[in-house]
């Protein structure tokens, strides 16, 4: 190629689009009526433009719609991610405030803190009392987590099969789990008007006579397709009636997890490092308290034993290991 | 010529009147919108990765992202503009997990053009455009070397010769989508034709 032929091949384009200067372009007019390379050259750019312009467009697979509409309804993976964490609890969780919650994990994953905790609220087993206010006064003060406590005693009532409740983040959300408790409470109540259920209001009833009774949620399938969880720190705090409750529930919760990997710095207050043998484990053991039938037996054991309202296990931070 | 170009800008007057009833909560409307823009989105999404099943995927979560940003979209761009620019920055971010994961690096330029290396699946999801056998031979084995030369061709090029030379769009709406001057379009245009044309031409030797 003739040296020159370079400058002006790189002005081809331009020049075929009508966009070089006056001068410019007779310039390559002009080489382009001595050089037969560079015309040809033009024509070529003409033809690969031309063949550029006839690829057709791609087809839309057929269910490229439905599958969109499909993601829009679905969970995002972060999402899912948390109820892979959160299972035994997550049927109960308002996409919401698993949303609030995914963003918590992400920050968790970041940052290895969580900004807000997550609060599971438990199943009542009597009316709530204050004993242990002073512990939670200490706690407030610590937290920047604890609208939750501001309402001291969720009102649900110790419904069989109701699923504990996580509550993230803002008031609004809890204000939101009550109602619906509230509403699935009134349901059953209806349903079966013969069943005493102590009343649930908070702080209305204090050390009265209640059933005994501990809840399981409903029962969760594995996913077994699901990948394998990395070991899994948690720090939980367990709110209760008395600390001694709390120690004996967080016990039999925890009761196949090694003493050695559970480390009280306060009675209510844990750090769980469960390595990922045993997060299967943990997650399983954290689903019932008990067997709703081991729990009435209990109860008829023990006819007129008060014990807390409610023992909420709140999160306060959960990070991979 | 084809579609691509009778498809421009023109037959999408009616999006922004289709945005706003998205954005009042009409699944519908969005919808629409979708099946007004699904086929040029998936048709830019392949001509910039070359895998037709990751370019109907990546026009997934760019017509995802779109939804869940459509609050905060004010129509200060045209709705194709404000799509573009996302399918073309996931693109640019899926072509750099190719980069990292060597994904298609050394992708032969006489190969078919799909992710199939026996078969030729992309002719097959190609639009039918009622040739003749032999015409349309010839028409695939083009596509086939025009989408892997596009393959070297580094992203701002590639993008440039692709939506003007392929998707017939303005220098006005390209510089929109690549929020950069209309000058630094036209350079950039004439020198992805400049590299198109030589690696056709090293590929044709």
């Amino acid at each position: 190629m003739n040296p020159d032929c370079q400058a002006f091949r790189e002005k081809l384009s331009a020049y075929m689009e009508g966009e070089l200067e006056p001068a410019e372009r007779d310039a390559v007019t002009g080489h382009l009526g001595q050089c037969s390379a560079c015309a040809r050259e033009l024509g070529a750019l003409r033809q690969m433009l031309q063949e550029m312009k006839q690829v057709p467009a791609i087809q839309v697979p057929a269910d490229f719609r439905r599958k969109f509409w499909a993601k829009v309804e679905g969970p995002a993976v972060g999402q899912l991610l948390l109820r892979r964490i959160l299972e035994p609890w997550y049927l109960k969780i308002p996409v919401g405030a698993l949303a609030t919650a995914a963003v918590v994990l992400l920050a968790v994953r970041i940052t290895g803190v969580v900004p807000n905790s997550l609060k599971v609220g438990r199943i009542p087993i009597s009316a709530y009392n204050d004993v242990n206010s002073s512990a939670r006064e200490k706690n407030r003060a610590s937290s920047d987590d604890l609208k939750f406590q501001e309402t001291p005693a969720a009102p649900v009532a110790a419904n069989e099969g109701e699923a504990p409740v996580l509550v993230a983040g803002p008031a609004k959300m809890k204000a939101r789990q009550l109602a619906l408790l509230e509403r699935q409470r009134a349901a059953k109540a209806s349903a079966r008007p013969s069943a005493s259920v102590p009343s649930p209001v908070a702080g209305a009833v204090s050390a009265g006579p209640s059933a005994h009774r501990y809840v399981s949620p409903a029962p969760f399938p594995m996913n077994t397709m699901q990948p394998a969880l990395p070991g899994l720190r948690l720090r939980v705090r367990l709110y209760a009636r008395d600390v001694t409750a709390a120690d004996d529930r967080v016990l039999r919760l925890l009761a196949e997890i090694p003493a050695k990997f559970i480390q009280p710095p306060l009675p209510i207050h844990y750090e769980l490092q469960l390595p990922p043998e045993l997060v299967e484990t943990f997650l399983e053991r954290l689903k019932p308290i008990g067997s709703s039938m081991d729990l009435e037996q209990e109860a008829a054991a023990s006819p007129g034993s008060d014990s807390p309202a409610q023992i909420t296990l709140d999160i306060l931070s959960f990070d991979f290991r | 010529m084809t579609g691509n170009f009778a498809e421009g800008a023109g037959s999408h007057s009616g999006d922004a009147e289709l945005v706003e009833r998205a954005q009042a909560g009409d699944r519908s409307a969005f919808d629409l919108l979708m099946e007004r823009h699904e086929r040029e989105v998936i048709t830019v999404a392949y001509r910039m990765l070359g895998q037709y099943e990751d370019a109907a995927e990546l026009a997934q979560e760019a017509f995802l992202r779109a939804y869940r940003g459509l609050s905060g979209f004010r129509q200060e761009a045209s709705f194709r503009t404000w799509l573009y620019q996302i399918t073309l920055n996931l693109s640019r971010h899926r072509r750099r997990w190719y980069a990292r994961h060597r994904v298609g690096q050394t992708i032969p330029l006489d190969a078919p053009a799909g992710d199939d290396p026996d078969g030729d699946p992309v002719a097959e999801k190609i639009a039918d455009r009622s040739a003749g056998p032999r015409e349309e031979a010839a028409r695939s084995e083009l596509r086939g070397k025009i989408q892997a030369a596009l393959g070297r061709l580094p992203d701002p090029f590639r993008r440039v010769v692709v939506l003007r030379d392929m998707e017939g769009m303005s220098y006005e709406e390209i510089a929109k989508i690549c929020a950069e001057p209309v000058g630094t379009v036209k350079s950039r245009l004439h020198r992805a034709r400049g590299m198109l044309r030589a690696v056709l031409e090293e590929t044709s030797r």
